[in-house]
Order: C-alpha cells, then sequence, then structure tokens
C-alpha cells in the first residue's frame, strides 16, 4: 500500500500521545524535557507531510518546521539551565520534590 | 374727717417682721462672735417701738366718732375674685388696740426677760428670731380686717408655738410635744376652715357677682332705721375704698360681715338662723365649727391636750404664747364674732357650758400636778375656760377683761417660775424644789401678789375680773339656754375654788419652806420685769372697777367700767342685743354672788394652807383613783391615742405595706418577665443567627480547603491540567465551533 497522508498524521498524533504521556508521568526533569522534544517532533512530522502532500511554492510547511526545530533546541537549552539550577537547589532533579509553592 | 392723716398700721407688724429676719439672717453670725447684745438688742427693740406705735393709734381713736371708731389701712389686694374681696388690710378699731397693746406690751417686758434667761444658750439667735415672728403673727391675727387674714395670723401662731415649743429639738421628747402641739393646732383649723365657708356660703355667697337673698332696693337700704350702721355711704376717709355694692356682696371682712347680718333687710340673719342641716340650725353648725377651731388654739376641751405638753419649750414661751397671747387668741375670735354667736343661744351655750366645764376639770388637774409650770399649764386652761364662759353668756367685755388681767398675771406667775427654776438649774419639780425658794425676795413677793390676783382676793385685779365673768353667767338669762345661767355661775364660783386651792399649794410647795442660801435671786432684768407685771396686774383693776359699787353709790361712771364703755364701739350691736336679754337680779343677789366667790377663793387658800403649808402634819387624802386619773388628764390623751393615732399609725403602715409587696411586687415581677424574654432573645440570637453565619464561614472554608489541594506544588499536576485544559478546549471547539 502506498502512504498516504492520514499515516502520517497517525504516527504524528502517536508520537504527540508518548510526547504527552512522557511529560506528565516522568519524575526525571531530563525525561520530561524528552517527553517536551517528543511532542515538538511530532508537530514537526505533522508540517512537513502536510507541507508533502499539499505543497505550495512558498514552501511554508518546511520553513514552519525549521523554525520548530531551531526553537526547540533553544527551548532545551533554557530548559536544562533552569534544571540545572534546580539541581543546585535541591541537590536532586526529582520534580516531585520541587514542591515548595504547595498552597 | 378732716386732713388725711397718715396710719402706720401697717408698721405695728412689720416691725417685728423686719426683727425676725435681721436675726434670721446674721443671728447665727453674731452669735458666733458673742455679739448676742445686737440679737436681744434688735428683737427688744422692734417689739417696744411696734408698742409704741401701737400706743400712739390707740390715743387717736378717741378723737373719732363713735360709730366710726376704726383706723383702716389696706395694703394691697390679696384676693379679689368674682364677689370675694379679701385684702391684705388692717383695721385698728378698740378691741384690736386693747389686744395690740397687751401683745406688744407684755411681749416686750418678756424679750427683755428671755435675754437675761435665755443667755448662753445655744440656739439664743433661733429663739429670737422665732419670738419676733410670733408677735408678727399676733399682730397680723389682731389687726386683720377680714377672717382670711386672721387666718393667716392664726396659722402663723401656731407654726411659731411649734418652732418655740421645739427649742430644744434635740431632746425627742420635746421635739414630739412641739409636734403633738402643731397637730392638734390643725384638726382645730380644719373645723375653722370649714366653718368658714360654711358661713361665706349662707351668705349667698357664690362665684357669681350678684345681690344676696332678699335685697333691699337702694332707697330702703339708705333709709333703714337701724341704731348701727358704718357710715360708709360717703366714702369715708376710713373706708375709702367700699363702694356701695360691696355692702351686700358676701364678704369676709368684719364691719361689712357685722353689717350685712345687723341689717335684717339684707336677709342674712334670716338666712342663718332658718336654715337647718339635718335638723341642727345652720348657725348652730358655723357656730360651733368656728369655735373647734378656738378650743384648739386656746387650749378647751375637747382639744386642750395639747398645751401640758407645751411645757417642753422654755419658760418665757409658755409666759408669752401659752398664757398671754396665743391661746388669748380663741377669745379674740370669739369676741370679734360676736354678732354671729349672739344671735344663737344654743351657740352661747355650747360655748359657755365648755368653758364652764374646762375651767373646772382643768382646775381639778391642776390640783395634783408636780411639775411647777404644768400646775400653771392647767391653770391656763381653766381661765381660759372661764374667759369662754362668760363669752358664751353674752359678757364679752368682761372677758376681754379677764384676759387683760390674765395676761398680766399670769406672765408674771410664769416668769417668776422661771426664775425659780433657772435658779434651781432647770428643775421644775414642786417636791424637789420643796420650798427652798422662799430667799429668792422679789420673785417670791411677785408670785405672791400673782397668786393673790389669780385666786380672786380684791387687793389685785383678778378679783374684778373674776367676778364679773361670774356674775355675766349669773345673769346670762336668754343668751344662752334657758335655766343654764346660774349652773354656769355654780360652776364658776368651784372653779374660782379649785384655781385658789392650786395656785396657793403651788406658792406654799415652791416657797413655803426653810429658804436655801444656795439660791440666789435672779438677775435685775428679770426681776425688773417681774416687778412690772406685778404692778400691772394691780394696776389693771382701774381697767374694770366697778359695777357693784356703781349700783350701791348709783355713779354711771362706775356701773359701766372704763374697759366696758372702751370697747363698746367695737362690739355694738351686740352688747345691745346681749344687755335685752340679760336676767335681772337684785342687788343684794349681786352682792351676794361677790361674797360667794370671795368665799370660795378664802377657802381654797385655807385648803391649800392647811395641807400644804411648810410643817404642816395634815396629809393629802389619797382619792387614789381620782387622783391617778387627774394627773393623767383624765386619760383624755390615752383615748385620742386609742381612737386617733393607733388607727392611724396602722393604716400609714397599710399602705406602706402595700406599697412595699403590692407595688415593688409587681415592679420586680416585670423586671424578672424582662430578664426572661431577654435570655430567651439572647438563646435565639446565639444559635439561630450566629449558627447561620458560623455555617456560612465553615461552608467556605471547606470549600477553600478542597480548592487548596490543586495547589500541590507537584509540576507534574500542573502539566495534567494544562494539558487537560487544551484538551478540553479542543474538544468544545469541535463540538460547538461547527
Amino acid at each position: 500500500m502506498t502512504p498516504s497522508l492520514p499515516h502520517f498524521l497517525i504516527v504524528a498524533a502517536g508520537l504527540f500521545t508518548f510526547g504527552i504521556f512522557t511529560a506528565t508521568t516522568r519524575r526525571n526533569a531530563v525525561g520530561i524535557l524528552m517527553g517536551v522534544e517528543l511532542i515538538l517532533n511530532a508537530a514537526n512530522v505533522n508540517l512537513v507531510a502536510f507541507h508533502h502532500f499539499n505543497p505550495s511554492p512558498l514552501l511554508t510547511g518546511q520553513i514552519f518546521a525549521l523554525f520548530v526545530i531551531v526553537l526547540a533546541a533553544a527551548e532545551a537549552a533554557v530548559a536544562l539551565a533552569i534544571v540545572l539550577s534546580l539541581y543546585l537547589t535541591q541537590k536532586s532533579i526529582d520534580v516531585a520534590e520541587a514542591n515548595t509553592l504547595k498552597e | 374727717m378732716g386732713e388725711e392723716q397718715r396710719l402706720f398700721l401697717w408698721a405695728i407688724p412689720a416691725l417685728p417682721l423686719l426683727g425676725a429676719l435681721f436675726n434670721l439672717a446674721f443671728g447665727a453670725w453674731l452669735q458666733r462672735r458673742n455679739q448676742t447684745r445686737i440679737i436681744a438688742t434688735v428683737a427688744v427693740a422692734s417689739v417696744s417701738f411696734a408698742f409704741g406705735l401701737a400706743l400712739l393709734h390707740t390715743l387717736r381713736l378717741p378723737g373719732l366718732p363713735e360709730n366710726e371708731r376704726v383706723l383702716h389701712q389696706i395694703l394691697w389686694p390679696l384676693i379679689r375674685v368674682g364677689g370675694i374681696t379679701a385684702d391684705v388690710a388692717f383695721a385698728f378699731d378698740p378691741l384690736t388696740a386693747v389686744l395690740c397693746l397687751v401683745i406688744t406690751g407684755i411681749g416686750a417686758l418678756i424679750h427683755i426677760y428671755s435675754t437675761a434667761y435665755m443667755q448662753g444658750d445655744r440656739g439664743y439667735w433661733r429663739f429670737f428670731f422665732a419670738l419676733n415672728l410670733f408677735v408678727f403673727s399676733m399682730l397680723v391675727l389682731v389687726l386683720a380686717d377680714n377672717l382670711v387674714l386672721l387666718f393667716v395670723g392664726w396659722e402663723g401662731v401656731g407654726v411659731c408655738s411649734y418652732l418655740l415649743i421645739g427649742h430644744y429639738y434635740d431632746e425627742r421628747e420635746k421635739a414630739a410635744a412641739a409636734l403633738k402641739a402643731f397637730i392638734v393646732n390643725r384638726v382645730g383649723d380644719g373645723a375653722f376652715i370649714v366653718g368658714l365657708l360654711l358661713l361665706f356660703w349662707s351668705l349667698g355667697g357664690s362665684w357669681i357677682v350678684g345681690p344676696t337673698n332678699k335685697l333691699a332696693n337702694e332707697a330702703r337700704w339708705a333709709a333703714a332705721d337701724s341704731d348701727y350702721r358704718p357710715n360708709h355711704a360717703t366714702g369715708s376717709l376710713y373706708l375709702p375704698n367700699v363702694d356701695v355694692d360691696e355692702r351686700r356682696r358676701p364678704t369676709f371682712r368684719f364691719e361689712l360681715l357685722k353689717a350685712q347680718i345687723a341689717e335684717l333687710d339684707i336677709g342674712a340673719q334670716e338666712n342663718l338662723l332658718s336654715r337647718s342641716w339635718h335638723g341642727i340650725p345652720l348657725l348652730a353648725v358655723i357656730g360651733v365649727l368656728l369655735f373647734l377651731g378656738c378650743t384648739a388654739k386656746s387650749a378647751q376641751i375637747p382639744l386642750y391636750v395639747w398645751l401640758p405638753d407645751a411645757m417642753a419649750g422654755p419658760t418665757p414661751v409658755s409666759a408669752l404664747i401659752h398664757a398671754a397671747t396665743m391661746v388669748t387668741a380663741g377669745v379674740y375670735l370669739v369676741t370679734r364674732l360676736s354678732f354671729l354667736f349672739a344671735l344663737s343661744p344654743l351657740v352661747m351655750t355650747i360655748i359657755a357650758v365648755t368653758g364652764g366645764a374646762t375651767a373646772l376639770i382643768a382646775a381639778a388637774m391642776a390640783m395634783v400636778q408636780h411639775d411647777l409650770k404644768r400646775v400653771l399649764a392647767y391653770s391656763t386652761v381653766s381661765q381660759l375656760g372661764l374667759m369662754f364662759m362668760g363669752a358664751g353668756s353674752g359678757a364679752f367685755g368682761a372677758s376681754i377683761f379677764h384676759l387683760v388681767t390674765h395676761a398680766f398675771f399670769k406672765a408674771c406667775l410664769f416668769l417668776a417660775a422661771g426664775s425659780v427654776i433657772l435658779a434651781m438649774h432647770h428643775e421644775q419639780d414642786l417636791r424637789k424644789i420643796a420650798g427652798r425658794a422662799r430667799g429668792m425676795r422679789t420673785t417670791r413677793l411677785t408670785y405672791l401678789y400673782a397668786c393673790l390676783a389669780i385666786s380672786g382676793i380684791p387687793v389685785a385685779s383678778g378679783f374684778f375680773s373674776k367676778d364679773e365673768l361670774l356674775f355675766g353667767a349669773f345673769t346670762a338669762g336668754a343668751n344662752v339656754l334657758p335655766g343654764v345661767g346660774p349652773w354656769l355661775w355654780a360652776g364658776g364660783v368651784l372653779a374660782a375654788l379649785g384655781t385658789s386651792l392650786y395656785i396657793w399649794r403651788s406658792y406654799f410647795l415652791a416657797f413655803g419652806g426653810p429658804a436655801d442660801e444656795n439660791l440666789h435671786e435672779s438677775p435685775r432684768r428679770m426681776t425688773w420685769v417681774l416687778v412690772v407685771l406685778a404692778v400691772g396686774s394691780g394696776a389693771a383693776i382701774v381697767l374694770g372697777f366697778w359695777p357693784p359699787l356703781g349700783q350701791v353709790l348709783n355713779s354711771e361712771a362706775l356701773r359701766h367700767p372704763w374697759l366696758e364703755r372702751w370697747l363698746e364701739p367695737a362690739l355694738t350691736p351686740v352688747t345691745r342685743w346681749t344687755e335685752t336679754r340679760l336676767r335681772h337680779v337684785s342687788t343684794s343677789a349681786e352682792w351676794g354672788t361677790i361674797f360667794a366667790s370671795l368665799a370660795a377663793s378664802l377657802a381654797g387658800w385655807a385648803a391649800a394652807w392647811t395641807f400644804y403649808r411648810p410643817g404642816s402634819r395634815v396629809r393629802v387624802p389619797n382619792l387614789g383613783l381620782a387622783h391617778r386619773s387627774a394627773a393623767r388628764l383624765f386619760y383624755l390623751d390615752e383615748l385620742y391615742g386609742y381612737l386617733i393615732v393607733t388607727p392611724t399609725k396602722l393604716l400609714a403602715r397599710s399602705f406602706y405595706a402595700f406599697d412595699r409587696y403590692v407595688i415593688d411586687g409587681a415592679v420586680t415581677a416585670i423586671a424578672a418577665t424582662a430578664r426572661v424574654l431577654s435570655r430567651a432573645e439572647d438563646t435565639f440570637d446565639r444559635v439561630l443567627v450566629d449558627g447561620l453565619v458560623n455555617g456560612l464561614a465553615s461552608t467556605i472554608g471547606a470549600l477553600g480547603k478542597g480548592l487548596r489541594r490543586t495547589e500541590s506544588g507537584k509540576l507534574q499536576n500542573y502539566v495534567y491540567a494544562a494539558v487537560a485544559g487544551a484538551l478540553l478546549v479542543i474538544g468544545l471547539n469541535l463540538l460547538l465551533g461547527r
């Protein structure tokens, strides 16, 4: 069978779901960041697939995906800086311990 | 009537009033600075000057024609309502003149005496204030030209009597005696007022101005042939403000009353005599009520109970008030209203019989007293009884004569007794004095002379005045109810016997025995007054000397004694009425009565000498019950206590109980109800209202606690929430966004 658009969308959805699951379930801060990467990449797959099957002279999809990758990288850098700061504060990166804003 | 003469009638009472006010204002201050002399001087001077003024006005009276012999001065209008006119106005006629002179004269003497007697007393200034105020009130009483002002003075003397009897107010019995005097007087005052109003009503009195009952027309009034008619029509100097109408209206003024009643055409007399109340003639009711007022003031039966206790006051008080002046107010009133009383033989009989009975009973009581002042007090009651007996028999002039002589010798007796009491350091019991005062020469001699006067020995004036009274009773005739006259006379003779007995008893018991050298004679101020009074009781003979002698010598001048001639303008037409009703007796009967009374006096002296002279071995027979009851006022005090005082106290207590249990109970019950209600409201407030509010608060709290759990601080929970929210928004968009 020839892969058409829905196939790619389903893959992207699956990636998104795994990404949500990972982001909400991990206790490890870096794990959560991994999940976030999965979410972003799922969005990327969605964007490229749409461009491939509905091309535009402006290359909108591709450009958008490129921006997402850049932003993902920047965001990962900042997030890791926050994780480092968290480690310096509580000597561990278990987010369950970071509940000082409780109530 | 010539030129306008300035009258100073107002000054006669005003001077003692000013003296009283001065001593009230400055007395305490002066006394603290040891300036009692100023207090005394002011008091004595005010009364003395009043005497001088009274004398001056008295001297003016003979210059006036007989039917106008009155000096009249209106000070200011007091009551002018409808038909009633009662002003503050003074009328000075011969009767008033006599009384004014007695009051101010003897008053001044007693003031002088008291400056020495009351020396060192803590309430010196208070004494003179009250004494001056008393003289003022008494003068208002006798000078008043109408019954209303008279009553003002009447009450004033009652108040002053209370103040003076209660001078030593820190001793309970003495304060109680003052209260008793005042209350008994008040009972009399009540009767007086009722009688007064009845009199006014019976004259056709109403609040609407109009003619009285039967009105003669003007011409008849002007031409009516009445021997006595006050010459008011010309608006003379002496009654300048009387207009013709006022003569016909019901009035309180004595002059006009007399004119209205004497003038038959007015119909007032007929009204009084013909109307009756449950069978009792109206005049009798009025007369008895007014006389009841007199019995209270002049200590007759049935209201004499206050006088013996009144001896709790200082001796000068007893002398002035309860011998010479206040108690004579009753006699003055009877004489003033003689034109009223003389119309009814029934009333006259009541007065005379009451007087006679009182004279007898009081004499009996005086014989068994141990306290010297009480003997003299009962003696006063007895002598006043004689005066009323004379007045009731129609001998008004004689009763005034006896009033004057009695004032002199009774004051002398009291003041001499005071001298003894002072020397014995306020000991009043005759048994303790036991004749030791023999050494006080002036006191003893003046007391002796006064005893001669009161017991009716011809060397002093008392014999003549008492004899006039007794003779008046004997010949009372139609002035009283038929046949009463001679019985009155007999009672009077017995009373004279008793008088002589008790007074000589007191003399022997006080002055009889071996003299005590330690008792010194009193200061000269006091003894001088005693001498003057004794001389006065002798000199007063000229006032009434001497009808029987006039009969014998056929001398007109002697037949009508000087005083009675002087009083006649004031007492017409009464003397005319009474004289026509007299029973005529032979000259020998007249001398018989004289000898009878003389015999009674001597018998009394003899009895006293037998029993009570010093060294007498004859013992007084002990009459047991008679003795005991006489000593206790024949238990009249107890009777009154039983009949009146106890029920009054019971009533007072029942009112108190009602107030305490019923009224206070009701108030307490209301308070308790309020408390219960407030507690209920408090519970309601706490449970319901507060509960509601608190419940609300706790619900919100629970809500908040629930909501707080979203703030877990766990990052993952926040992410869940964010994702869930995003899904919700997408879902809603899908469902509804189309």
